[in-house]
């Protein structure tokens, strides 16, 4: 715990100590902001979380997680001083965890900053629905753990930081997009990619409903990314 | 340096090319089955029509693959003994190991999934009925809604049908039985005419009865509440309707009517019993001197000429053998009626029920009755736990025969509704007020369940008790009033309570809170503002004092 802690430590005054990270929330309050005002201004608009993070899982998933998590071991592995990692004794898994939870941070700090709409509905009187704002949060918060965790294996796959972020971001779009698939397909596919879609499974949050099994599938799929983040550091010691 | 990457990358395939004859034939038969099995999938997940050749070139790759493994089986074993091959092994045994714990869990989640709903108002924790209804389907249901995106209409069912039509798609998820999918009909106009749906927004619900016949049923706005999703898909799959006679001959309301602005039409009425998945039938007992067997209630609203001796008799033997009743009757209605109840324990009071506690825009003789007026006893809990206020126009009150104690134990008479003690009977239609000693409380409504009538025998052939609801005014179910506030789902709740359809009357409508920003110009220009520039600029400063001090 104790080197989980400091790597985490370390990682996010690297974050705050250069200006990438308030760039890259600049870019997300930017689009956050637009989504927020589109959500508002409609004919029979819902005052709600729900379009906003609507948008924000599918125009910004893909790409906010990947910027994050791009450097944290691509850099390590540029500059060689993962080996020192690697040699020091810290797990595998220590180094993997602290990463992802030092990035995690960041995303969960910016996220809370988009209450500052919600207040807005507030102080305008719009009445809205605090359960279901509440799952709608808590719905992307979990799908944020899981576009980190493939942006870390991304990072863990490559010294080239570019080519980790694309690699990211087309992973984590094509489990955004995979239930735009099953609009044109039916049958046992269509099931099982429902099953794998992040989309499907942040629905039923945005509409207000939490589910065991929504919720199960987020940790499951962060969980088996970082396993897979921890086995690709680990294959270094024999490849 | 463009020349040492290419001669890396040579390198590197070499490395990965076999060097002889025979491995380079077992890699070409080995990429050849993985691209069947590729194909093969392919086709199977995307052309469902080709399965058998799907599953043909994909037992077809599998088959290559191997023969390609057993062709350089001795290089497969050397590179499996080699160190880096004992690690890859390990490393793909562990991975598939937590991808196969991981997909267990998520199985047993989702087996034993626990559904937490957060809205203020209950919006998706769909009634137990629904979902038995769901899970009891025997055959597929295909909902296709036919919403016209930029259409003013559409926009405003679209997200809640939405979210209804996809908490049934959810708890039909066991048997998959249920689906449904959006049509643009403008983009779509073929299907559209194929389904017969002529305005929308609407939800076409097509299914199959157990023999097998095809059997369709079309909703149109505004009836997308879950009772009526539910219903519509019992429609569609089969499930046997039962009959309601209205009787007629007697002045009654006009069930043909369907003007919503019809303040003695009774055609919407009808219509929701139609919803209710009830065979609407009218009947006139004086032409035909019978009430069928198969009458599952009778509906009698605002009669105003007697019943002949001969029908009141009918109904009356109707009733002791277990028969279901619905009477509204409004000021002045014909004595027999009174008669026929009386012998049920139930009287109508003359006078009309003025109300200065709770009216109607301050019409004392409209009783707008509020949810805590509702009686909530078992058994008319079940008419009236969901409902939240209904009103009656000009309403008469009932009462009891005997005083209470007094009553049989064969019979049990309830009020539905109450008014509130501000309230006192009137029978001079110019005054709108009571004296302080005439308040009382009045029930405008009464549920009944006898076992026979009061002073006489039970008929032997009777298997169940007599029902009736009684209402004092039928002006709350006419085409005006039907779907204002609570109405409608009082009247067809009652319905369901005697023709015992409960299951219906506890998925009614849910009551839907107003949740919208309602602001001016310069405030939405001011939120823009606010949301556009705020979070962005306070990031731009800190990026840029980040960047001054590490300069």
């Amino acid at each position: 715990m104790k080197n989980i802690s400091a790597i985490t430590y370390k990682e996010l005054l690297i974050y705050f100590s250069s200006p990438m990270a308030y760039i890259i929330a600049g870019v997300f309050f930017t689009l956050t902001g637009v989504f927020f005002v589109t959500s508002i201004e409609g004919a029979f608009a819902e005052a709600s979380a729900r379009a906003l993070f609507s948008n924000a899982t599918y125009f910004l998933m893909p790409l906010i997680p990947p910027l994050l998590t791009m450097r944290l071991l691509a850099e390590e592995q540029k500059l060689g001083t993962l080996e020192l990692l690697l040699t020091s004794p810290i797990r595998d898994y220590e180094i993997v965890v602290a990463k992802f939870l030092a990035s995690f941070i960041i995303l969960l700090a910016m996220t809370l900053f988009t209450l500052f709409y919600m207040l807005l509905l507030f102080v305008y009187q719009a009445n809205p629905d605090i359960g279901p704002m509440i799952s709608t949060y808590v719905g992307f918060i979990l799908y944020a753990m899981v576009a980190l965790s493939i942006g870390l294996l991304a990072s863990s796959l490559t010294t080239n930081q570019i080519v980790a972020a694309s690699v990211g971001f087309g992973i984590i779009f094509l489990f955004t997009i995979l239930q735009r698939i099953n609009e044109v397909i039916d049958g046992p596919i269509a099931t099982l990619i429902e099953h794998l879609s992040l989309l499907s499974h942040f629905e039923s949050f945005s509409r207000g409903v939490m589910d065991t099994k929504d919720i199960a599938y987020f940790i499951v799929m962060t969980a088996t990314f970082l396993f897979l983040t921890i086995r690709s550091l680990e294959s270094r010691r024999w490849r | 340096m463009v020349r040492d990457q290419s001669t890396t990358g040579t390198k590197r395939l070499s490395r990965i090319l076999p060097s002889n004859r025979k491995g380079v034939i077992s890699l070409l038969i080995s990429l050849t089955g993985l691209l069947a099995l590729f194909i093969g999938l392919i086709f199977y997940g995307f052309l469902p029509e080709t399965q058998n050749t799907a599953i043909t070139t994909m037992v077809l790759g599998i088959l290559l693959i191997l023969i390609g493994m057993f062709i350089s089986y001795k290089d497969i074993l050397g590179f499996i003994i080699q160190k880096k091959g004992r690690y890859s092994i390990n490393s793909s045994i562990m991975v598939f190991a937590f991808i196969l714990i991981g997909v267990l869990i998520y199985v047993l989640a989702a087996r034993n999934s626990i559904r937490i709903d957060t809205t203020a108002t209950r919006q998706y924790s769909l009634a137990s009925q629904t979902t038995e209804i769901l899970q009891n389907l025997q055959n597929p249901i295909t909902a296709t809604a036919f919403f016209v995106p930029n259409d003013s209409t559409s926009a405003s069912y679209r997200i809640s049908t939405e979210n209804l039509l996809n908490e049934f798609k959810h708890r039909s998820s066991e048997n998959a039985k249920f689906t449904y999918k959006y049509i643009d009909p403008d983009l779509e106009p073929t299907l559209a005419k194929n389904l017969r749906v002529t305005e929308y927004p609407s939800i076409v619900f097509q299914g199959q009865n157990s023999d097998g016949v095809d059997l369709s049923y079309t909703l149109t706005a505004p009836l997308f509440e879950e009772r009526d999703i539910s219903t519509a898909i019992m429609i569609a799959s089969g499930i046997q309707q039962k009959k309601i006679y209205i009787i007629s001959g007697h002045g009654e309301r006009d069930s043909t009517i369907m003007d919503i602005n019809d303040r003695l039409g009774f055609g919407l009425a009808r219509d929701g019993m139609r919803n209710d998945n009830y065979a609407v039938q009218t009947l006139s007992i004086a032409q035909y001197e019978i009430i069928p067997d198969d009458a599952a209630a009778l509906v009698i609203p605002g009669p105003t000429i007697d019943l002949s001796d001969i029908e009141a008799n009918l109904i009356h033997q109707y009733l002791k053998g277990g028969g279901r009743l619905l009477l509204s009757v409004d000021p002045g209605t014909p004595n027999s009626y009174n008669k026929l109840i009386n012998k049920w324990g139930i009287t109508m009071i003359d006078g009309t029920i003025i109300d200065l506690g709770s009216s109607l825009a301050n019409q004392p003789k409209t009783p707008l009755i509020q949810q805590e007026q509702f009686v909530t006893v078992d058994p008319i809990n079940v008419i009236t736990d969901p409902l939240s206020q209904v009103y009656f126009p000009g309403t008469i009150a009932f009462d009891q025969v005997l005083p209470a104690d007094e009553m049989p134990d064969y019979i049990r008479a309830k009020p539905i509704v109450g008014t509130t003690m501000l309230s006192c009977l009137q029978f001079n239609e110019e005054i709108n007020t009571c004296n302080q000693d005439q308040f009382t409380i009045l029930a405008p409504s009464m549920a009944v369940e006898a076992l026979k009538p009061i002073n006489e025998e039970s008929d032997a052939n009777a298997t169940r008790q007599a029902k009736i609801v009684l209402f004092g005014d039928t002006d709350f179910i006419s085409n005006y009033h039907f779907y204002n506030f609570n109405n409608s789902d009082l009247y067809l709740n009652s319905l369901n309570w005697l023709t015992e359809d409960v299951s219906l009357a506890s998925v009614r409508a849910k009551a839907l809170t107003y949740r919208r920003l309602v602001v001016t110009d310069r405030e939405i220009q001011l939120i823009r503002g606010l949301s556009w520039f705020a979070l962005p600029a306070l990031m731009t400063i800190l990026a840029f004092m980040t960047w001054w001090r590490r300069r």
